[in-house]
């Protein structure tokens, strides 16, 4: 049952709230939900907390400045501190950040799983086994390519340009069904077609018997005898995010969900699993920046899929070209020009596009709290980074131009307006120093809780339980030992699909009663890890 | 002086203690984020339409409802945006005394896009960063608006009938 702030009437109330649950799972994101609808299945009992509020499909609509308020960390704005500033914004309602993403769904490139078996000793973790995990989640959130009449023509002109160039461009899978390219994915999907976790995972995990509570901010794990034993936090009320009463669930198992930021914070607050000191640490973004080339036909960002094509022929340079489209209240965040100058690029709306480049970061920050609650966020773009950043700039302006751009607009100051092979070819003469840059985002958070083989230097085993503290586990981003390359949710849903198996071990070792598991997933996995431990 | 008090301000003892002495109390009005918003609102207020730029079409916005929008957005994050976008007005207003011997809010509206044009191209991260941050929740907020929205071809409230024709269901 999904229980809320206003269906608790917990108004004025002050009395603690106590629960016991086989399981309980802090956040409703990519991490937390499918986990959540897996062990519910099993016929475990299931408790989800989480600290953002509930909103129905029908609430969602067109409106930014609306849904960052609502739906927002930090009302979106979460900035990692450095040179430039990198907006981190994340999620926090049901279905965390899934909620407010574009919906790309893609597997993390087998390099990258090679780095993790080699580098970080998570030799347990096969592609094969994971490809199991993606084809269940794939299936199971309606994984597909949009259809090119929605996806908008800012992607076809993107794909045409990069073809003109000899590129390999195409069209980006994502977790949606009848998508009607409405292009305001990042608000909540009006129309429930994305399959973020509030309308795929969560219900299901409601189907299957799992209890779920919003506005419910948990601040500590509760630690018994050495093991997990459950977490304590409090109600927040819904529109003021005040705190309310307190709430306590006592369960066998508990894992925290709660996101790259999230994670750290709540266990640096228990003051617990840090052995290795690397809580907060590692921490990558992906950092992004954008061009906005200029047609002199209508090209309508605001009509489209959200995030439709790519050309990913960089990857192994760590660079990511992708097209979003925006409304106009997003794309001005994109413009760096000031006063009328950046009137005058607005006014060229309908007919703007847009890119965005985004890099593997090889460089790390951190997560700390700060103090009086929330987190601060410190990270420096490197110098390799900053090489692939101008690099990934260039190739966009250049597939801009040859879709037929009359000029396009790079975040990138004394570069901010290109006009033509000329102005590009002084971008690529000249030194980009961080400080150009008028901003990044970074819409990826990994990697504060790294996996990893040795507990000296990492913070969970590739079970994903911790190795301080048994019994806990951490299912989301922050696992992450390096960054993919490529957008992460499908790898957080697929590692936290693997991550039920373990914990389904852990409560049946208990004697923890459950109904049974009976799927070919069970059965086909079984088959893989004996094939692959011959 | 002003009667509001946003409680972050570190300077904010001193000027209670600067009005006690001069026998009156200050109130705090309101809670800290009501007050918040105040503050950066009333910051914001005169410089929104050179930061947001008059665009060509002139959507004709107050410029309070503009600010208003903004300072909202801004006081829903962590003191420390709040903290930025005020401190970014401040730049902004130094820079317009030493190279005008004005305030900006005292220019008229060509001077201060002036100001702020030489802020966002200069060589300085400061102040490119300042006129950046000091515009930023303005042009969210100005462009977030219906109106100007539907002059720039993004219809809300036929996007949102159009997708209440369109609901999805999961069923296979
Ligand atoms: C604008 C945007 C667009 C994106 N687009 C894509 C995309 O197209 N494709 C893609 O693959 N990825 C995309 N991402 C990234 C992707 O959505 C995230 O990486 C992913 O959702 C992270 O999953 P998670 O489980 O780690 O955290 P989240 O999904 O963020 O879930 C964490 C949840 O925990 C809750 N929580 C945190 N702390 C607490 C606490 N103390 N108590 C209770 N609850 C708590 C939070 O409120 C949140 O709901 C995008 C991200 C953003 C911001
Ligand atoms: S593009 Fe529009 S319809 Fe499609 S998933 Fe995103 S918000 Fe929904």
């Amino acid at each position: 049952m999904l229980h809320t702030w206003k269906s608790l009437g917990l108004r004025g109330k002050t009395r603690a709230v106590e629960l016991e649950a086989d399981v309980v799972i802090v956040g409703s994101g990519a991490g937390g939900a499918p986990l959540a609808s897996e062990l519910a299945g099993e016929g475990y009992s299931v408790v989800v907390l989480e600290e953002g509020g509930y909103f129905p499909t029908e609430s969602f609509g067109f409106d930014c400045r609306r849904a960052v308020v609502e739906m927002y960390r930090d009302g979106g704005m979460t900035f990692a501190l450095g040179m430039p500033v990198v907006l981190c914004p994340t999620g926090r309602t049901i279905g965390g950040t899934t909620t407010i993403n574009q919906g790309t769904a893609l597997r993390m490139p087998r390099g990258v799983l090679q780095e993790w078996r080699t580098g970080y000793g998570l030799s347990e973790i096969t592609y094969e086994e994971l490809s199991l995990y993606y084809g269940a989640v794939e299936e199971f959130i309606y994984v597909s390519k949009p259809d090119p009449e929605v996806a908008g023509l800012n992607a076809a002109k993107f794909i045409a340009g990069a073809r003109a160039m000899g590129l390999e461009a195409e069209y980006l899978p994502r977790n949606a069904k009848d998508c009607e390219g409405y292009g305001v994915c990042c608000f909540g999907c009006p129309t429930g077609a994305k399959q973020s976790t509030n309308i795929s995972y969560i219900p299901e995990a409601l189907r299957k018997g799992a209890d779920v509570y919003a506005d419910c901010r948990v601040d500590r794990v509760l630690v018994e005898e050495g093991r997990a034993a459950g977490v304590t936090g409090r109600f927040v009320e819904h529109d003021t995010r005040a705190s309310g009463p307190r709430i306590t669930v006592h369960a066998e198992v508990v894992v925290l969900s709660c996101g790259t930021v999230g994670t750290p914070l709540v266990l640096k607050r228990s003051g617990i699993a840090d052995s290795s000191g690397q809580v907060g640490r590692n921490f990558r973004l992906h950092p992004v920046t954008q061009v906005v080339p200029i047609f002199d036909e209508l090209v309508e960002p605001h009509r489209g899929v959200s995030q439709s094509a790519w050309v990913h022929e960089f990857l192994d340079q760590g660079i990511s070209l992708e097209t979003t489209v925006l409304p106009p209240d997003m794309l001005t965040m994109t413009v760096p020009h000031a006063a009328r100058e950046h009137a005058e690029v607005m006014s060229q709306y309908p007919n703007s596009g847009l890119v965005g480049v985004m890099i593997k970061d090889s460089t790390t920050g951190r997560v700390m709290p700060r103090p009086g609650g929330g987190a601060s966020l410190y990270y420096q773009v490197g110098r390799e980074d900053l090489r692939r950043m101008k690099l990934g700039n260039l190739v966009a302006s250049e597939i801009s131009f040859a879709a037929g751009a009359k000029r396009v607009i790079t975040m990138i100051s004394g570069h901010h307006e290109l006009r033509g092979p000329g102005d590009v070819a002084r971008l690529r003469a000249a030194k980009v120093k961080a400080r150009q840059y008028f901003a990044m985002s970074g819409w990826h958070p990994m990697g504060t809780c790294r996996m990893g083989s040795d507990p000296e230097w990492s913070v969970v085993g590739h079970t994903l339980e911790t190795w301080d503290v048994p019994d806990l586990f951490i299912s989301d981003a922050s696992v992450f030992p390096t960054a993919l390359g490529v957008n992460p949710q499908l790898t957080i849903m697929a590692l936290s699909m693997r991550c039920a198996g373990f914990i389904d071990e852990r409560l049946r070792e208990r004697g923890v009663p459950a109904r049974g598991r009976d799927d070919e997933l069970e059965r086909m996995l079984f088959a893989e890890r004996a094939a692959s431990s011959r | 002086m002003s009667e509001y008090q946003p409680k972050s301000y570190p300077w904010r003892a001193w000027r209670r203690l600067a009005a006690l002495a001069r026998g009156r109390s200050v109130p705090l009005r309101g809670n800290r984020r009501a007050l918040r918003k105040r503050v950066l609102a009333r910051s914001l207020v005169p410089l929104a339409p050179a930061l947001v730029g008059h665009p060509a079409q002139a959507f004709d916005l107050e410029p309070r409802v503009v600010a208003d929008a903004a300072s909202e957005m801004i006081v829903a994050g962590p003191a420390e945006a709040f903290l930025a976008v005020l401190g970014s007005v401040h730049v902004l207003n130094f820079l317009s005394v030493i190279t005008t011997g004005r305030r900006l809010r005292s220019l008229g509206e060509p001077d201060q896009a002036r100001v702020i044009s030489r802020a966002s191209t200069s060589r300085v991260m400061l102040l490119r960063g300042a006129s950046m941050l000091a515009g930023l929740p303005l042009k969210v907020a100005y462009y977030n608006h219906d109106d100007v929205c539907c002059g720039l071809g993004f219809t809300r409230s036929a996007l949102r009938e159009d997708a209440g024709r369109h609901q999805v269901t999961r069923d296979r």
